[in-house]
């Protein structure tokens, strides 16, 4: 069901078009750059691709442990995701059958928990716990290593106008990278990152970014204020950056209490950024307009993952939790009913949801 | 290391008493009390100790002992060879890897208890069949069964995070004497040093005083509380002899076992056991990952396979290992679901844990969970048949010991199980 | 209350424990036991020597109901009692922002003018803004730790109500059937919106409260898809609708002063009058259940954390007998404790009885009377009393230059306390638990051990100064004077002939160093469990 573009973009208006469920739990979710796909990946190797409209499913299998990330290039129609075991794999994702071009494994030592395409479409970026952020072209072929972090990677974005590279941190640091592979600044966000003392461990970190060109923000999102016990819970939190000045702009919190990271980031085109986070008994998928801490608008959900925009603009895809089942300590089930919790991914329409529409999901 | 280093002349004696035919070396040795090392050496053979490393809250066995890579439930971590044809642990444990070959590793555990608060003491206690009764835990257990009065130590001490003091909740029914001697971050405990103006004799005299009017009001009265508070002395008198125990470790030894908490507490519990300590349990509190599992577990497990690889090794060279049993555990593993903060909760289903020396066998694993992990997929193990195997390797009879206590037979671990034959030799 | 009734309820105390106990009670204490138990019960020290003296000579057949009424009645009551019940409300939390001077004069007003207890628990509920003399009550939820919600939650259901629901909070108890997830959130729903605010008049801080949302809405972590909903209840007793106004109607009085607007619907106000009512049981049970055991040594439901219907009371007609007399008396607490005083129960020795073993007379059975640690607090008074240091420590002002703490004594970076309230700091440090942790066992260490045996300022207090003990000793020329003297001082009786012979043989074999030895022998009996020990 297509909606016509002149309906008007209105977040809190926001209604769930089309839900598709996975037996493993998913994280990474994006839209292909057609438009024509989401595809979506997480625990358990497969990489998933629905056809929005016919709800086709294709799988993409080749990676024999779970997927960080994977990017897209849009005018080579090419995929590229990594793995937890260091392999980096190259697909035409548009086919009607999964192509695997090219696969390289030992692209990192250990896992790759981001990837990133250039604008351009001819670098690849990648990032995990070697601390490494390595840039690739599109044959695979090592480029750069750009070193220099102390935290394990979480978070890499291209900037849509000038190609430069920002990754984000377990420390809460952010470099950014020129398109000659050098340094050119380091942005202080370590207001997401905590070190517990009890377990010696660093928390938090620059869980996801997003990047608005017109006005020149950095919004990075995690966590803050961690606390020591098993759920490790702490404060979600979003600081937006301005790029110009190198300073934070606000801080912005989710109303909707949560206990867990912001997970995924991405703005829309007018300018509203959008966020979703985890949490131990849930957390929500918030809108904001940047102008003030509070969300203009908050749907409850369980914990989410991913979230990014469609290139028409106006759907989101969100990957969340969807239990499968008791959880929780200790049996409960027989044997046959002890079974992994599922992933979804909620297709939202940003606009009012038409009355009278048969074909209405 | 001489572990006989005492100045009391009676305990002089009664050791001599023990040497035996051995008295006419002996007779050269002085008031002093120190053993030469070959008579040193022949009664450490005789005598068992343990060391049990207890990893509070949980350590996943799936990113641990049995690792399960590319399963349903596995996680992202890859499983890597060891020093067993055949065998492989989680790629978090590299150093352990290296010492599979001393080890005994069980990954068929199969207990009741979900929660930590209930969970815990029943693991420690051994979880034996309901009575009516307080077990003693593990510690308090061998102190009793095993405790050594010939030296001047307290048998059973805790190293642990946070605070130390006497715990004598661990002693059950045996009574407040047998509990634990906690030492808060493995340090001595504050005033250990005596004032100037108070010398040996001086502070014998009194506590001699002391004790004899606690014998008198003791008569006729319930014992417990004047016992606990007798005892509290008794270990602080023991302690005071020994400041040497706390000495610092030099950079190579910090250096192999790591500087962090629980790097610092496995060292410092190993010189505790080589001074002649029976029981020495060594806690770490932070394994419970509910939450962020997979991220916590690539920080927290090389916390202890640094320093257990290191204590192995160091051990196996040394021959400690020949005659002190290594335990490491904890009261439950962690589920193979993984839930919504991508974490793991308990899991008592199947989980692992490992021993080590004191007569088992080297270089084996027993037990296999299902190809998912998630439950044991043949001989399920309790509590009960590891404490059975624990007693036996320390010489004691699990079936025909028992403790009276009220004129009421116990039995020291659960009737329902008996010792884990493939274990021992 | 009338004098016609005083006592009756201590005999149906008796009667109850006499039907239950099974085998030979033991006989009553004898008057010294007697004695240094009521001293340290209701004043919190043992008796001078003079009191001692006095006490055990006095031919009056009443005495022992003189001696309650005396201590029930003089300066020394209120403060033992805030010593305890501030132990037990506060477990050493400190904190800053509600003096703890200001606490401790709320404490100890209630307990002197013998303040109905459910006036009291409803004061340390709410205590409102301008409330000058229950300003101090404040510290309770204002203490390091107890501004979080959870923490409020489940303190007020420990020590007001005696469920421990922690382990509630995710999902129903494990273990205790009782203990729901929707007593949790329903305890914390009177709770999340209380917030602490400062007056910018006369700058303290004080408890506010913010408008309510709504219920409240939880899940089990087990079951995270299904949702309950609950509003303001106690256990046991019925639902609060909460009260949603439209928006300007939520306030009956305007912010002003830094403070916010007081709402229409206060569910922390509500809480204070249900959970203090003689309608609740629960909380009439818990509290009965804290006075026995203070005097007792154990509560009739033992842990006093876990009142619920598989811990039933040892004793559940006297439960029950207690709970209607402290709600008939309008929960007067000076009675209860002076019933509980009177009883043969209460007065029993602690020697068991001739015939029967200590395996007969289980705690529970009260066959033979309980012996409690001396808390902290009793521990230093009765110490600096006996050392004959307590004079001038009182005397003493601290140094306002030097701050005292334990961390910085030990590490020698101060020197040793020379005040009274020094002191008590350094005894609470060593004798006390953790902040956050119920101080109720008697729970000997190692480290309390080492302190006795090595800490320098105890040797100080037993060096032969003016007006302290040993000095007064080692001027009594005869040693058989000097053993009687030790004996009363130290552990407020007489000493038989055989204990006398004793010092005398000690003494005598070390008639070279004499004082010394009296001061060894003085330190002995100090550390001894006969001190130790309120029996």
């Amino acid at each position: 069901m297509s909606v016509s573009s002149a309906t008007p973009l209105d977040v809190t208006k926001a209604w769930v078009q089309s839900k598709f469920q996975w037996k493993r739990q998913i994280t990474a979710t994006r839209f292909s750059p057609c438009g024509q796909f989401v595809f979506a990946a997480g625990i358990g190797g497969a990489i998933i691709r629905w056809d929005i409209e016919s709800e086709q499913q294709v799988l993409f299998e080749s990676h024999g442990t779970w997927v960080g990330d994977f990017a897209f290039d849009g005018e080579s129609k090419r995929m590229y995701s990594g793995d937890y075991h260091g392999t980096l794999t190259c697909w035409d994702y548009s086919l009607d059958e999964p192509k695997q071009i090219w696969q390289k494994a030992g692209s990192h030592n250990g896992w790759i928990r981001k990837v990133a395409v250039s604008p351009d479409g001819s670098t690849i970026a990648t990032g995990g716990n070697d601390l490494s952020v390595r840039l690739w072209n599109a044959k695979g072929r090592s480029t750069e290593e750009l070193d220099g972090h102390q935290g394990y990677i979480f978070s890499l974005i291209f900037h849509p106008e000038t190609g430069d590279l920002f990754s984000g941190d377990q420390l809460g640091i952010v470099r950014q990278w020129n398109k000659k592979g050098e340094l050119s600044r380091e942005i202080d966000v370590s207001i997401l990152h905590t070190r517990l003392d009890n377990f010696l461990t660093h928390v938090g970190g620059v869980r996801c970014m997003a990047i608005d060109s017109t006005r020149n923000l950095l919004a990075c999102g995690g966590f803050t204020n961690a606390k020591s016990n098993s759920f490790c819970p702490g404060d979600p939190l979003i600081s937006i950056i301005d790029l110009e000045s190198v300073t934070e702009a606000i801080q912005l919190k989710p109303v909707i209490k949560a206990d867990g990271p912001i997970n995924g980031l991405c703005f829309l085109s007018d300018g509203t950024l959008v966020g979703v986070g985890e949490g131990q008994a849930g957390a929500s998928l918030s809108f904001w307009d940047i102008q003030k801490p509070e969300p203009i608008h908050a749907i409850k959900m369980l914990s989410g993952y991913e979230v990014d925009i469609h290139p028409d603009g106006m759907r989101l895809a969100v990957s969340r939790y969807k239990s499968n089942g008791r959880t929780g300590n200790g049996r409960h089930v027989l044997p046959e009913e002890y079974v992994s919790n599922d992933g979804l991914v909620e297709v939202l329409q940003l606009s009012e949801k038409p009355m009278e529409d048969a074909d209405s999901a | 290391m001489n572990p006989f280093k005492c100045n009391q002349p009676d305990h002089d004696l009664s050791r001599r008493q023990v040497l035996g035919a051995l008295t006419g070396a002996a007779a050269g040795m002085g008031m002093n009390g120190l053993l030469s090392p070959a008579i040193a050496d022949e009664l450490k053979s005789k005598r068992k100790q343990v060391l049990l490393i207890w990893l509070d809250g949980g350590i996943s066995q799936l990113e641990s002992w049995d690792p399960k890579p590319g399963t349903e439930f596995g996680g992202p971590f890859r499983a890597i060879p060891t020093s067993i044809p055949g065998v492989h642990i989680s790629e978090l444990m590299p150093k352990t890897a290296e010492q599979m070959h001393n080890l005994a590793v069980v990954r068929s555990m199969c207990t009741k208890d979900e929660n930590h608060s209930s969970g815990v003491p029943r693991i420690l206690r051994g979880d034996p069949k309901n009575r009516g009764v307080t077990y003693p835990y593990l510690g308090a257990a061998l102190s009793y069964l095993r405790g050594d009065e010939q030296v001047e130590l307290p048998n059973y001490i805790w190293v642990k995070p946070g605070s130390g003091g006497f715990i004598w909740q661990h002693a059950g029914f045996l009574g407040a004497k047998y509990g634990a001697l906690a030492l808060g971050d493995g340090k001595p405990p504050v005033h250990i040093n005596r004032p100037a103006e108070i010398t040996e004799a001086i502070d014998s005299t009194r506590n001699a005083i002391r004790r004899q009017l606690n014998e008198k009001f003791r008569l006729g009265r319930r014992a417990a509380d004047v016992d606990a508070y007798d005892y509290s002395f008794e270990m602080a008198e023991k302690l005071i002899k020994r400041k040497d125990l706390f000495d610092d470790f030099t950079p190579a030894e910090k250096d192999r076992y790591g500087t962090h908490p629980l790097g610092r507490h496995i060292l410092q519990s190993k010189r505790l056991i080589e001074e002649g300590v029976m029981f020495v349990q060594c806690h770490s509190y932070h394994w419970d990952t509910h939450g962020d599992n997979f991220n916590m577990h690539l920080d927290l497990v090389p916390q202890i396979d640094k320093p257990f690889a290191a204590l192995i090794e160091d051990w196996e060279q040394s021959g400690m290992l020949d005659n002190v049993l290594v335990l490491l555990m904890s009261e439950f593993g962690r589920t193979p679901k993984i839930n919504q903060r991508l974490g793991r909760d308990h899991w008592p289903e199947a989980w692992s844990l490992a021993m080590a020396g004191c007569g088992l066998n080297r270089g084996v694993v027993l037990g296999k969970t299902t190809d998912n992990g998630a439950w044991v997929d043949d001989s399920e193990y309790d509590i009960g048949h590891i404490f059975h195997t624990i007693f036996k390797a320390m010489d004691i009879n699990s079936l025909t010991t028992e403790y009276h206590i009220d004129g009421q037979p116990l039995p020291i671990a659960h009737d329902d199980y008996g010792v884990i034959e493939e274990l021992l030799a | 209350m009338p004098s016609s009734r005083a006592g009756e309820l201590a005999k149906r105390i008796d009667a109850i424990i006499k039907k239950q106990a099974d085998g030979e009670l033991a006989p009553v204490s004898s008057d010294a036991e007697f004695l240094r138990r009521i001293y340290l019960d209701l004043n919190g020290i043992i008796p001078t020597h003079e009191e001692t003296v006095a006490f055990l000579n006095d031919r009056d057949q009443n005495k022992r109901t003189k001696l309650i009424d005396t201590l029930l009645n003089n300066g020394r009551y209120a403060v033992r009692m805030r010593e305890a019940f501030s132990v037990m409300l506060l477990e050493r939390r400190i904190g800053n922002i509600t003096p703890v001077a200001s606490w401790n004069q709320f404490l100890e007003s209630a307990f002197s003018k013998n303040k109905p207890w459910d006036q009291v628990v409803r004061k340390i509920i709410t205590a409102d803004a301008g409330d000058e003399e229950s300003y101090g009550s404040l510290k309770f939820f204002t203490a390091t730790g107890r501004t979080v919600h959870d923490q409020m939650t489940q303190d007020v259901a420990r020590l007001f109500l005696g469920m421990n629901i922690h382990c509630a909070k995710c999902h129903d108890h494990p273990s205790v059937d009782d203990y729901k997830q929707s007593d949790y959130f329903g305890l914390l729903a009177f709770l999340n919106q209380t917030k602490t605010a400062k007056h910018t008049g006369d700058n303290k801080t004080y408890l506010v409260e913010g408008v309510s949302a709504g219920k409240l809405e939880f899940q089990s972590v087990f079951e995270p898809d299904t949702k309950h909903h609950v509003g303001p209840r106690l256990p046991g007793l019925m639902e609060n609708d909460v009260q949603v106004f439209e928006t300007g109607e939520a306030f009956e009085q305007e912010a002003k002063d830094g403070l916010p607007g007081v709402p229409r619907f206060r569910p922390r106000a509500l809480l204070a009058k249900q959970l203090a009512s003689s309608e609740n049981k629960r909380f009439v049970q818990n509290s009965v259940n804290r006075f026995w055991n203070l005097m007792m040594g154990r509560g009739l439901v033992h842990p006093l954390e876990m009142i619920h219907s598989d811990n039933p009371p040892s004793h559940p007609e006297l439960m029950e007998t207690l709970s209607a007399e402290f709600i008939e008396s309008a929960f007067d607490v000076k009675h209860l404790i002076r019933e509980i005083a009177l009883s043969d129960s209460y007065q029993r020795s602690s020697q068991i009885a001739e015939g029967e073993t200590e395996q007969s007379c289980p705690p529970q059975s009260y066959k033979v009377a309980l012996s409690k640690g001396l808390t902290p607090e009793q521990a230093a008074w009765s110490i600096m009393q006996a050392t004959g240091v307590l004079a001038e420590l009182q005397d003493s002002i601290p140094d306002p230059e030097v701050t005292f703490s334990f961390k910085d004594y030990i590490n020698d970076r101060i020197p040793a306390p020379s005040n009274l309230q020094d002191t008590m700091t350094l005894f609470i440090s060593v004798f006390g638990s953790p902040p956050g942790v119920a101080e109720v066992e008697f729970q000997p260490s190692m480290g309390q051990a080492l302190f006795l045996m090595n800490e320098k300022l105890i040797l100080e207090w037993l060096k032969p100064k003016e007006g302290r003990l040993i000095h007064e000793l080692e001027l009594i020329e005869e040693n058989a004077q000097v053993a009687q003297r030790l004996y009363l001082v130290v552990y407020s009786r007489y000493p038989s002939a055989e204990e006398v012979a004793v010092v005398e043989e000690f003494l005598e074999g070390n008639s070279q160093r004499r004082t010394e030895a009296i001061a060894e022998f003085a330190w002995a009996m100090l550390t001894s469990a006969e001190f130790r020990l309120n029996h």
